[in-house]
């Protein structure tokens, strides 16, 4: 009804056919029950016991629905028709001020660990990422803020890797030594327009 | 070697790093002044659009929106992104 996009195309590696997922809304019991509950159970049955824990193996995204829902921001996950979360993202609108342009801050964001090339080769489905960072983009737009996106991350290889391949730049470095990336509108318009939905 | 490329692009960029801080001190709704956080999407929508655009003099309040039907908040929600210059997407499956 707020004309946001409703489903994304996703590879399945295993049977090499594109899967149609659909975006949900995550409230707490619900992220908590798709979420929470699942991904690292899964995980650890499928790996067993791992020396090195994922970044955000202790994030709570029951909590983080709860917190952005109440507070006038979004949580959404991508959920396949087998009815499991992919991926989930949570996100709110800032103003323009010292921390630059008006944009989406995008303040939580991961796939499910059975998504991510470095833990199964091949992820079970790939493109979750991007689709939630499209959705991202696309709200921004319809938010009037032409599709500017910005978030925090660990500075590593892998992220700038990931977040520059997409559009993204370094803007900047907090005192906790997070990086801030930004996706100017430039590229967000281009991204928005090269996918047809512009 | 076409293999090799593929592996070392996928390493580095083909899957989606977690990443985030939380909510971001300076978000919109915070800033809004409004205690009350409308409890459905397209009242959420117009609330943000009114807090990120304040030029565009909206000239009602939080309570009046909460009482408006679902038909109303959606044309409000029309009119403001026409005024705003926003299309609507053309898909809406990404």
């Amino acid at each position: 009804m707020t004309g946001l996009p409703e489903t994304a195309v996703l590879l399945h590696s295993g049977i090499r056919e594109e899967v149609q997922a659909t975006f949900v809304r995550l409230s707490r019991p619900r992220a908590e029950a798709t979420v929470d509950a699942v991904w690292w159970a899964e995980l650890h049955r499928r790996l067993g016991a791992r020396q090195e824990p994922e970044d955000d193996e202790h994030w709570s995204w029951g909590t983080i629905a709860d917190q952005f829902g109440a507070r006038g921001g979004w949580c959404v996950g991508v959920q396949t028709p087998d009815n499991r979360v992919q991926g989930a993202l949570a996100y709110a609108a800032v103003p323009a001020g010292a921390g630059g342009e008006a944009a989406c801050y995008i303040g939580w964001i991961a796939t499910a660990p059975w998504n991510r090339t470095w833990l199964f080769d091949p992820p079970e489905y790939r493109g979750t990422g991007t689709k939630l960072l499209l959705y991202a983009a696309a709200h921004s737009y319809l938010l009037g803020l032409k599709g500017r996106l910005v978030l925090n991350a660990l500075p590593s290889e892998r992220t700038t890797a990931f977040y520059s391949a997409r559009g993204f730049a370094v803007a900047g470095s907090n005192a906790d030594g997070t990086i801030v990336m930004r996706l100017s509108a430039g590229h967000a318009m281009d991204w928005l327009q090269r996918e047809r939905l512009l | 070697m076409a293999r090799k490329t593929q592996a070392t692009h996928l390493a580095r960029g083909d899957s989606l790093p977690p990443a985030g801080t939380g909510w971001p001190p300076e978000a919109t709704c915070a800033r809004s002044g409004s205690a009350a956080k409308p409890s459905d999407d397209l009242g959420r929508e117009i609330t943000t659009l009114k807090a990120l655009h304040p030029k565009l003099q909206l000239r009602f309040r939080d309570t009046e929106l909460e009482a408006m039907d679902t038909k109303t908040k959606l044309l409000l929600l029309q009119d403001i992104r026409e005024a705003l210059g926003i299309a609507p997407l053309k898909r809406r499956d990404l």
